[in-house]
């Protein structure tokens, strides 16, 4: 071996011992950034049932004012949304009013503004189902096959309308909302009682535990608002759903089953989260066994990040529109992180909504423009979810003072 | 004027995974996720919950734009503090392991 030789191996080794240095290298700086990157996205909101709104919630609502201010940018929102889905525009309208009429419980100089707008969007959501009718709001799939009970309505689209004209009443009696209630909240509990599981579709042969939980919180307010005697029927709902569709391995209610209470799809963070907060009004132990057994079946929590996934180890169910893209590995689901907020706050889980809010503003784009804030990964649907997460209590307080 | 082209060549051509190599690409990362902030790509990351970008399902330069930036952006608070932080530690390393040795 000449010289030369030697020198180009010696120098080769070296240079693969520094490599070998450099990668040692790397590896120790992701040990020390990796568990750090969180406190730099610490979030400083606050759980509480009463109280001033936060600042962030001040922002977001700034933003959703603005929407349904200019008809213009309401427009470019809404057809965004309805591209993928035609849902969250609907459920954007609900999570928006009853956002709002929280803001007007805890702020009440703010009441008056936020009427103006919970009754725009009432109005304009009674106008469209009127004139397009319920599958406006709905997937495609709701006309490509027949519905069970007759004459076909969706509990999605009659529940969350209900809860809309229940909110507003709640904060301010309005008559010309009134007979709209009562009629909806009569005719879906006449619908219920006669359905198998006490469930009603929201799709053809498809019942949603969302949609029938909102429904059942219609009819909690029907009893404030009007002393309707719904009690017994709720309790009996009540029954009826933990006896016949609770998921024997988690424990947790399903998010879909048929007509007759086949389970079709397990229980989905999407559905269970929210599912959670209305049972908040029924039965508390209950509630709070669901957001436990949601928390520990879902919630991920990585360097001081929390998320949700959507679904269970027990039940691998697929990627749709109501989990929004999965994210591989992590399991991340949009949808499911962002109803997570929802019951986080409900129960107030002063860590975990934390953990939730440092992860939206890490991976969440949030942006600021002129005092309105919105988070560029999500749309309106999410950041309205995210509003009432944030300034939600007051509500569901009035209808538990007024209804026990 | 030679010996000035080698040293600009030089601000950016290290030894692979040398410490002047890793703050430099360091740098290059964060130069970039700098410019696509500046030009507004930040609005078009709105894939990440499957909504469309404005221009509808198929505006794939909004979608790419989304998803380029987005890379970037988690570039910028991953990748780049390891790298800043490993440069450091690899010359400290170097300097106990490869002298001992």
């Amino acid at each position: 071996m000449s010289d030369k030789d030697r020198s180009f191996e010696e120098k080769m080794k070296l240079r693969f011992k520094e490599i070998g240095v450099a990668l040692l290298a790397l590896i120790l700086a992701a040990c020390l950034w990796l568990p750090s990157v969180h406190f730099f996205f610490k979030a400083s909101d606050v759980v509480s049932k009463s109280g001033p709104i936060s600042k962030r919630a001040k922002e977001l609502a700034q933003r959703h004012l603005k929407i349904w201010q200019d008809p213009k940018l309401r427009q470019k929102e809404l057809q965004r949304m309805r591209g993928r889905n035609a849902e969250w525009d609907f459920m954007g309208r609900t999570f928006l009013v009853l956002a709002l009429s929280n803001m007007a419980l805890r702020s009440p100089d703010t009441q008056a503004g936020h009427l103006e707008i919970i009754d725009a969007i009432i109005d304009d959501t009674l106008k469209v189902e009127d004139e397009m009718g319920m599958h406006h709001f709905l997937l495609g799939y709701s006309q490509s096959s027949s519905w069970i009970q007759q004459p076909e309505r969706s509990i999605f689209v009659d529940g969350e309308i209900a809860i809309m004209l229940g909110a507003r009443r709640l904060l301010a009696e309005k008559l010309s909302y009134k007979d709209e209630f009562q009629s909806r909240v009569r005719l879906m509990k006449k619908r219920m009682e006669e359905a198998p599981v006490y469930c009603n579709e929201s799709y053809p042969n498809e019942c949603w535990m969302f949609c029938n939980s909102a429904a059942a919180v219609a009819l909690k307010m029907s009893d404030v608002l009007d002393g309707s005697k719904y009690t017994e029927f709720l309790n009996a709902w009540l029954n009826k759903i933990r006896q016949e569709l609770v998921d024997k391995k988690t424990g947790l209610l399903p998010s879909s089953f048929s007509y007759r209470g086949r389970i079709m799809d397990g229980p989905e963070g999407s559905s269970i989260w929210f599912t959670a907060h209305c049972l908040q009004l029924l039965d508390r132990e209950f509630a709070k066994d669901q957001y436990e057994r949601a928390k520990a079946e879902l919630a991920v929590s990585i360097c001081g990040f929390s998320y949700a996934k959507e679904w269970p180890e027990s039940f691998r169910g697929p990627m749709d529109v109501d989990s929004g893209p999965i994210i591989p590995v992590l399991e991340v689901s949009a949808g499911s992180s962002g109803m997570a907020f929802i019951a986080a706050g409900a129960f107030e889980d002063q860590e975990f909504l934390s953990s939730l809010l440092g992860t939206l503003d890490f991976a969440g784009f949030p942006l600021k423009t002129e005092g309105a804030l919105k988070y560029c990964a999500s749309n309106q649907v999410g950041d309205a979810v995210l509003l009432y997460s944030l300034v939600q209590g007051p509500l569901w307080e009035k209808i538990l003072r007024k209804g026990n | 004027m030679e010996n000035e082209e080698k040293k600009r060549i030089r601000l950016f051509w290290h030894p692979f995974l040398s410490p002047a190599w890793l703050v430099s690409r360091a740098v290059i990362l964060i130069i970039f996720f700098i410019v696509l902030h500046l030009l507004g790509f930040r609005e078009e990351v709105s894939f990440l919950s499957g909504t469309p970008p404005e221009g509808g399902v198929h505006d794939y330069a909004a979608i790419i734009k989304g998803v380029v930036y987005a890379l970037s952006y988690f570039s910028a608070w991953v990748l780049v503090p390891i790298l800043l932080i490993a440069a450091p530690i690899s010359i400290g390393l170097k300097a106990f392991l490869l002298k001992k040795g």
